[in-house]
């Protein structure tokens, strides 16, 4: 059976090129006109694999769709930005998406990414169990579950996967680029922000239970490194 | 000022030394022994006799100027003795008159209308005179002088494309008079300035904004024909020749995009470190642009300036861009302070730009020749209008030692 995808876009006749490029390459592709349409369809059908939003929409935008759909449905969601001028406001914002892209895209560029995303979604499953712990956190790759003590760490798939990663190699720098590759399934592309956007949220939810120091270290024009 | 005082000061003493006694006596003498001789005789002769005789001899004195004294009865034969010692000018001469031989005494006050300017003799009139001068000049500075040079800064500023929303001051506009006028007329010269840049970046913007929707689908729509001859297996060369030229219309909307929204000054601001910025531009740089060299030389290490870091991140790339596409070598980076402002620039040891050139290459697309880089020649006219926004400068010039410098400076505060 083919994957599910629900295009969420203001525009209509983008929406249906897309819903038809998406078709050929064999997924079966949906698409409304809003915010607000997109619940009600989600509501009706929630078997979508995978949702790709538009942040700039009126009416309920995709920045506050996005954990509404994360909530009640927790599909994985790629985020379309628009080029050059939100990236940045979205690297403050830090939505918590497992992808960013920014729009207009290459439409090739687009199926890549939303086949990483459902390859990450899809190794989930498959995944064998295993659990690292340090610092007193603990990251259980069977159940998918990160917690410090008692607490357990909210994280999407993407955040857990780039604690997974960083914390498998706790001491060690792991380049930009690696880390795109293991997490995201792609290469690392110029001016592209999403791992960084991922480890930032990350650190966030660290920070809340290691107020005084980062353990996650940012080695300059390399990557990122775990504190051992 | 001054120099009007000094030289009232030197009339006078020109006028003074030329009013000689000698030439009081002559004057007056006639006078003096016409009233004595009518005193010895016993006749009290009337002030309009006396006055149309001054008249008559040419004596344009006032009528107390002169004062007659008998010395041996020391009795006033004419005038007012009391006023006469009032004048802190005056000629006291002894003379004897014609038929008695007896001794009188003339004094004659100085007549202060025959000076054309006020009497300046002592040094307080002086510093009265000095006083005055700074007083009209004070004055001057107030009514004229200041309000014109509040209107030339004001129009300064809209020269160098500053905020043109800012009003002139309440206080110039009310003025009623043609300092006033002209004040109202810059403030509605710069209201229409005002309103046709608006039009022209709102245009600007539409265009792009509403640019990129058809775009978007062109670029799925030549996805899906690129797709199906893939899988066909017929030659795709020139489908990725179309989706490489929508790519670069892509970035050029962009651009606009983003020049519009500068020149509006539509972009947020925060608190932004510079050393850590500069530091992610430089990294990203030299993620990009493997084996390049990138040299970062910061010589303070906390330099806070409210600016957007969207903004900075794209000038300071812009530069070091520059730098990177049309030199070799070496690519440094600098972070200094000087006075009011930071300064950061950007060398490289490139051929640098003809300098008859340096100011056209923040025209927008105005780009050098060169064949092998691609770019819009939009990235410097941004550039320059980000430093704007902030209160900063941009400039380029040529370095002695080779290459070209790119200076950037943002206000402290």
């Amino acid at each position: 059976m083919s994957e599910g995808i629900l295009l969420v876009d203001d525009d209509k006749s983008l929406n249906e090129l897309l819903s038809q490029y998406l078709t050929s390459a064999g997924f079966e592709a949906a698409s409304v006109t809003s915010g607000e349409k997109a619940i009600s369809m989600l509501q009706s059908d929630s078997n979508f694999d995978l949702l790709v939003v538009d942040v700039m929409m009126p009416g309920i935008t995709g920045l506050e769709l996005l954990p509404i759909v994360q909530s009640r449905w927790n599909i994985p969601v790629i985020m379309l930005t628009g080029r050059g001028e939100d990236i940045d406001r979205i690297l403050g914002l830090e939505m918590g998406a497992d992808d960013y892209l920014a729009k207009p895209c290459n439409p090739r560029e687009l199926l890549a990414r939303i086949k990483a995303v459902l390859r990450r979604s899809g190794e989930v499953k498959t995944e064998v169990a295993a659990s690292i712990e340090l610092h007193g956190i603990c990251v259980d790759s069977g159940s998918r579950q990160a917690s410090i003590g008692e607490d357990s760490l909210t994280l999407t798939t993407a955040e857990f996967d780039v604690l997974n990663e960083l914390m498998k190699n706790a001491g060690a720098v792991v380049s930009r680029e690696d880390l795109t590759r293991r997490v995201l399934h792609r290469e690392l592309t110029p001016y592209d922000r999403s791992v960084d956007v991922h480890v930032s949220r990350v650190r966030t939810a660290l920070r809340k239970h290691f107020e005084d120091r980062d353990l996650i270290v940012t080695v300059r024009g390399v990557g990122y490194q775990f504190a051992k | 000022m001054l120099l009007i005082g000094i030289s009232v000061l030197w009339l006078e003493t020109e006028y003074k030394s030329r009013f000689s006694e000698f030439e009081v006596s002559e004057r007056y003498s006639n006078l003096a022994n016409y009233i004595v001789q009518g005193y010895e005789l016993g006749i009290d002769l009337s002030r309009n006799q006396i006055r149309r005789r001054e008249g008559s001899g040419n004596i344009e004195g006032r009528n107390d100027t002169l004062v007659i004294l008998d010395v041996l009865n020391d009795r006033v034969v004419y005038g007012d003795r009391e006023w006469l010692e009032l004048q802190n000018r005056r000629v006291d001469i002894m003379f004897r008159a014609a038929n008695s031989g007896n001794f009188y005494r003339m004094n004659v006050a100085i007549p202060p209308l025959r000076s054309p300017l006020p009497d300046l003799a002592s040094p307080m009139s002086f510093g009265i005179a000095l006083c005055t001068s700074l007083l009209y000049s004070w004055f001057f500075t107030l009514v004229l002088t200041r309000p014109i040079t509040r209107l030339k800064s004001h129009v300064q500023l809209l020269g160098r494309g500053g905020n043109l929303d800012q009003k002139l001051e309440a206080k110039l506009m009310s003025r009623r008079d043609e300092i006033g006028d002209l004040a109202s007329s810059i403030d509605e010269m710069s209201e229409y300035i005002q309103e046709l840049l608006n039009s022209k970046q709102r245009l600007l913007f539409d265009v792009s904004h509403e640019l990129r929707a058809p775009l978007a689908r062109m670029q799925v729509a030549a996805g899906i024909v690129r797709a199906e001859a893939e899988s066909i297996g017929s030659d795709i060369s020139m489908h990725d020749r179309v989706e490489h030229e929508v790519e670069s219309l892509n970035a050029l909307i962009s651009e606009l995009l983003l020049l519009a929204k500068t020149e509006n000054g539509g972009i947020d601001r925060q608190i932004v470190s510079l050393p850590k910025e500069l530091n992610d531009v430089v990294d990203d740089m030299k993620f990009w642009a493997k084996g390049r060299i990138i040299t970062p030389h910061f010589n303070i290490e906390s330099a806070d300036v409210e600016i957007s870091i969207q903004l900075l991140d794209r000038v300071v790339k812009n530069l070091v861009e520059n730098a990177l596409k049309y030199s070799e070598g070496e690519v440094c980076v600098y972070l200094d302070e000087e006075g009011s402002e930071w300064i950061i620039r950007v060398e490289d040891s490139g051929d640098g730009i003809p300098d008859d050139q340096l100011e056209a290459m923040f025209q927008p697309f105005t780009r050098l020749q060169s064949e092998s880089v691609e770019g819009f020649g939009l990235g410097l006219s941004i550039a320059i209008r980000a430093a704007q926004t902030v209160g900063g400068t941009l400039s380029l010039e040529n370095r002695s030692e080779g290459g070209l410098r790119a200076t950037l400076r943002l206000p402290k505060n």
